[in-house]
């Protein structure tokens, strides 16, 4: 063989080589912005990665550990998220296409390359999807707490407090499609081995983030799995920012976490509802989802646990179906008397500082004490006189049947 | 056979997804969270060590994941049957998942497998060594033959009988979990009725009461019955693998 056509015959293997290793990571490449600063730029995004993470691992550090799960990467005005999630179609329900298109076309808007008529949602659709449902998540989250992003960081009523939300980081969100690859971040990032898997949830002391990561597979749904992990995400996301308000420094009670999910999720959708736990929870069972019908009747029928109880629950595995339901029903309540203004009061005494041993965390009685005081001073009521509140409002508000 | 929460709860695998390191332990000193960690193989001998969870003495079933297959555990267990004794079986494993990635020479795990036809699944003591290997196209039998072999290696007690009441104590599950799905949606149903009645209240949690206490006492039986009690191994010098794979799974 003469030299040059050894040269050409390198040229050739090396150019092979390069072509395979490009088409391997083709995944990489977002189609709707082509990571174009002007298209990211209109999406609302900051980057598509890397970026920051945890306080020993970077999104570079987890691709490189973990490239089987394959994760887009992006990065918005609060969040930091990565997406593992498999492409699916979209279901043949009629209702549900029209659901879908209706935020396809949405997302055009910003996005101009998506199809509002797309029968299959590809993998980086989806994580633009997630992008963009954790920022709504947000907004409601900020209307619900009655502030705006500008009360947070150095001025504002929240100037002591981190600039997102009171967290000093973005809030790092991971979707895993398998729960195997959820349990090997886990692992990877320290957290304790738990018997199944599970979401976890985990407070970047350093960095100062709060991460929430779960597994579209924990979720599972047949019938439609993107809108059945969006609501699950709608329902975590909000209980996650309420945790990072004004800095995470102790856990709320759970009526209160779960409560505010659920407004979430319940405005997006009347017909779910989630649990962070439950007392006996069967989970081969859809739990009824008329939650204002059954509100109303456990209000009278004596099976409604009144709130000196109901506020005094520490864990979520202790509530039952009913105490959700009331748990929800309270936030619906105080969230309308007045345009939401006290109940946004009464979240901001709930994540003020409370008292601690040195370095040990929160009582729950100081939780459980800060709930009472704060009721009286913003709403001037009892335990009781709440209940009598809400029990009439109840009944006026919701239906019979 | 559809089968009720308590069944599908205990015919669930334990499975355990190790990993050779953790963010913590690749961070240099000093380089912060940037610098990118590149994991390499790790020698046969430590790699069956971090597979194992901590003072494992059960025998192992290690499962490769498969992007090809529909579902990850296909190499495990027949679509066309109900799987339930396989299982029954792999409760006395330490169940071990590793992803479809653990194939790339560089990955920590990659010398668990064997250089030439890696198979899809092995099982084989606690320290690696009896390894047989499967394709994932192994008949059921020969699957049941291995784990059961491996299973009275590692344990006092045979399996077969306590396999052959389990099945039975699945059917036993079934019927309370039955039960307590009926009378829980009656205690649910009359309790948010505008006016529960006390007397139908009553009767239906007693009854729940009583399915509970009879389903307690048959897990207590149960447990009993697999409890087969692992064999203490004399204190020996630290055994490595075989280089290879050992007895491959017959050609048919």
């Amino acid at each position: 063989m003469t030299r040059a056509a050894t040269l050409a015959a390198i040229g050739l293997l090396c150019g092979a080589v390069a072509g395979q290793k490009a088409d391997s990571e083709a995944w990489r490449k977002d189609p709707y912005t082509l990571g174009e600063p002007a298209a990211l730029r209109r999406a609302g995004y900051v980057s598509l990665g890397p970026f920051p993470w945890g306080d020993d691992h970077d999104s570079a550090k987890i691709h490189a550990m973990m490239p089987e799960a394959k994760i887009l990467w992006i990065e918005t005005a609060h969040f930091r998220l990565g997406c593992a999630l498999k492409e699916v179609e979209v279901p043949q329900d009629s209702k549900v296409r029209r659901r879908m298109a209706g935020e396809l076309k949405q997302l055009k808007r910003v996005l101009p390359r998506v199809k509002p008529g797309a029968r299959k949602l590809d993998r980086w659709l989806r994580a633009h999807l997630f992008a963009r449902r954790l920022e709504q998540v947000y907004g409601e989250v900020l209307q619900l707490l009655g502030v705006k992003d500008s009360d947070f960081g150095t001025s504002g009523k929240h100037a002591a407090t981190g600039p997102i939300l009171g967290m000093k980081d973005k809030f790092p969100v991971l979707l895993f499609q398998k729960s195997s690859d959820l349990t090997r971040y886990a692992t990877k990032s320290g957290q304790p081995p738990a018997g199944k898997p599970v979401p976890i949830c985990v407070f970047f002391k350093e960095r100062g983030g709060l991460l929430y990561a779960t597994s579209a597979e924990i979720v599972h749904s047949s019938r439609d799995p993107d809108h059945r992990l969006d609501c699950h995400m709608r329902f975590a996301t909000a209980r996650n920012l309420l945790a990072g308000y004004k800095g995470f420094q102790h856990t709320l009670p759970p009526w209160l976490e779960d409560g505010v999910g659920n407004w979430v999720v319940r405005r997006f959708d009347p017909e779910q509802h989630e649990f962070s736990a439950m007392k006996d929870q069967d989970f081969s069972r859809t739990y009824p989802h008329q939650w204002e019908v059954f509100a109303r009747r456990l209000t009278g029928n004596g099976f409604g646990r009144p709130s000196e109880v109901l506020f005094g629950i520490a864990k979520a595995s202790e509530m039952t179906f009913h105490d959700h339901i009331c748990g929800w029903s309270r936030i619906d309540f105080l969230q309308r008397i007045d345009g939401g203004k006290k109940l946004a009061a009464f979240l901001a005494a709930m994540k003020e500082p409370m008292p601690h041993a040195p370095g040990k965390l929160v009582e729950a009685s100081a939780v459980m004490d800060a709930q009472r005081t704060a009721l009286k001073r913003i709403f001037g009521w009892s335990y009781a006189e709440l209940d009598s509140a809400w029990a009439a409002w109840a009944n006026k508000t919701y239906p019979r049947k | 056979m559809t089968r009720l929460a308590t069944s599908k709860e205990l015919l669930e695998l334990d499975w355990h997804y190790p990993v050779a390191h953790t963010f913590r332990e690749t961070q240099r000193t000093g380089k912060g969270t940037s610098a990118v960690f590149v994991e390499q193989a790790l020698p046969r001998a430590t790699a069956f060590l971090k597979v194992n969870g901590e003072g494992n003495r059960k025998p192992l079933l290690v499962l490769r994941e498969c992007v090809k297959c529909k579902g990850t555990e296909h190499a495990l267990f027949d679509r066309r049957l109900d799987n339930e004794k396989t299982k029954l079986l792999c409760q006395w494993f330490y169940c071990v998942k590793l992803p479809p990635e653990v194939l790339d020479a560089k990955h920590p795990f990659r010398n668990l497998f064997a250089k030439e036809k890696p198979p899809h699944l092995f099982a084989c003591k606690w320290d690696g060594t009896e390894i047989t290997e499967f394709s994932g196209e192994q008949t059921q039998s020969e699957l049941h033959k291995t784990l059961v072999r491996l299973i009275q290696g590692a344990y006092q007690k045979d399996p077969a009988p306590a396999l052959k009441s389990m099945l039975r104590y699945l059917s036993e599950f079934d019927k309370f979990d039955g039960l307590l799905l009926t009378y829980e949606q009656k205690l649910q149903a009359e309790m948010l009725l505008p006016k529960p009645r006390a007397a139908s209240l009553a009767k239906l949690k007693t009854q729940i009461e009583r399915t509970k206490a009879r389903r307690a006492e048959a897990m207590k039986r149960a447990k009993a019955v697999c409890d087969l009690k692992l064999k203490i191994d004399p204190p020996a010098a630290e055994k490595v693998p075989a280089a290879s794979g050992g007895k491959a799974e017959p050609a048919r």
